[in-house]
């Protein structure tokens, strides 16, 4: 009950934050308004990276203290952050298209962000083929910290290398009604973002209770002791 | 400066929300089973 | 055991994209583009060479007739002329940002089969009267 309140409070501040960005923002003197899907584009992949970084907390927290807990924060945010890096990366051509004038490039921005894409989607498939859930938890931890190396190279990729992607903008390169446009809609994807997380976290916790239950022989029918 | 493109504006929009949805609405649908499974290991 | 072997080839199959990251596949994308400079530094071999060619479009350089677009690709000291027959993206203009796929040809003019645009992170509202300054000399980092 508590929950659906808060999604509801969420999905209307979301809704808010998308009006702000389409609506009240001003256009940009070169792109006119195509620049409006900045604000679903960089929300998107500012918490890909964030859920992602936090999959690598919950990785080496679970190595170093074997706790479950860990490994159920390391799985929830590698799945919603790979979701939303699925979302940045169509976000991104849809952007390209107008403005650069071409849909996809191999330029290194975009190659990284391709190659976080299939690894983080291979952690969960890895997941899915063990069965033993220490063992699961541990193969995947190592290798989630392993990964977890291209995640700072997608957000430097622009600035070592020479790349289409523009370099990231900062509040002195943008128009102060647009950073405020870009920080509501950052903060409303957030807000989904850790509801989804919790939501998926309490998921595996009921998921393995369930399994555990299951594991354990059946009860002897009364009167059945001899 | 660039006129229109609209239609790309609203498809970025629109996959944001669908892609959010489908996520949400699979949460759901995982629960759902859940639940199932709960009842029936009873 | 089947599961075992699963599990060994997703290993191996995640450490083997991480190594393509770090060492093999970026090598070629690291050099996303070349300058001018680096272009007609290469001379006579670099004639006939697909490859991706990034600068501003020189002032002054832009002529866009039916068939054809002609302009010239600038970096700090060097300046290619280019040649296309494809419709360029409509921010395509004199003075901003470009990366252009083709090969240089033997009369030294570059053939681009496709142009684009690389736009700066400054963004602000549209100033009237006021044609937009923006700085592309980050383009050019090393």
């Amino acid at each position: 009950m508590k929950s659906k309140v808060i999604l509801i409070f969420l999905i209307l501040f979301f809704a808010f934050a998308q009006y702000w960005g389409l609506v009240r923002a001003p256009a940009d003197r070169m792109m006119g308004d195509v620049y409006r899907i900045l604000f679903v584009h960089v929300p998107a992949a500012w918490n890909a990276l964030l859920l992602l970084t936090v999959s690598f907390v919950g990785c080496l927290l679970y190595l170093l203290r074997r706790k479950e807990f860990w490994d159920r924060l390391a799985h929830s945010s590698m799945e919603i952050g790979l979701v939303l890096t699925g979302l940045v990366l169509p976000l991104g051509s849809l952007w390209a298209k107008p403005t650069w004038g071409v849909w996809w490039t191999w330029d290194p921005r975009l190659t990284t962000t391709m190659i976080l894409f299939i690894l983080y989607a291979g952690v969960l498939i890895l997941r899915q083929l063990i069965d033993d859930p220490v063992r699961r938890a541990k193969i995947s931890s190592a290798v989630g910290l392993l990964i977890y190396l291209n995640v700072p190279i997608v957000y430097l990729s622009v600035r070592w290398w020479r790349s289409l992607h523009q370099l990231q903008s900062s509040p002195s390169t943008m128009d102060p009604q647009m950073v405020l446009a870009l920080r509501l809609n950052a903060f409303a994807l957030l807000g989904l973002a850790v509801f989804f997380l919790v939501q998926r976290m309490r998921l595996l916790k009921r998921e393995a209770l369930i399994e555990e239950k299951e594991s354990l022989p059946p009860p002897l029918p009364r009167g059945a002791q001899s | 400066m660039i006129h229109g493109g609209w239609e790309f504006v609203w498809g970025a929009y629109g996959l944001t929300w669908f892609v959010l949805t489908s996520y949400g609405f699979s949460l759901w649908q995982r629960h759902r089973r859940l639940s199932k499974r709960e009842k029936n290991s009873r | 055991m089947k599961k075992k072997i699963l599990i060994l080839l997703g290993v191996v199959l995640i450490a083997g994209g991480l190594a393509y990251t770090l060492w093999g596949g970026l090598e070629q994308n690291l050099v996303y583009f070349v300058t001018p400079t680096e272009l007609i530094q290469k001379g006579d071999a670099a004639i006939g060479n697909p490859v991706r060619l990034g600068g501003v479009v020189a002032e002054g350089s832009l002529h866009v007739t039916e068939s054809e677009v002609n302009f010239q690709i600038a970096d700090d000291h060097h300046r290619v002329s280019v040649v296309s027959h494809v419709t360029p993206p409509q921010m395509f203009q004199e003075g901003i940002g470009a990366v252009v796929e083709g090969a240089l040809q033997k009369d030294k003019k570059f053939l681009a089969e496709r142009l684009m645009v690389k736009h700066g992170n400054e963004y602000r509202p549209p100033e009237e009267g006021k044609m937009p300054q923006q700085i592309y000399q980050q383009l050019l980092k090393k």
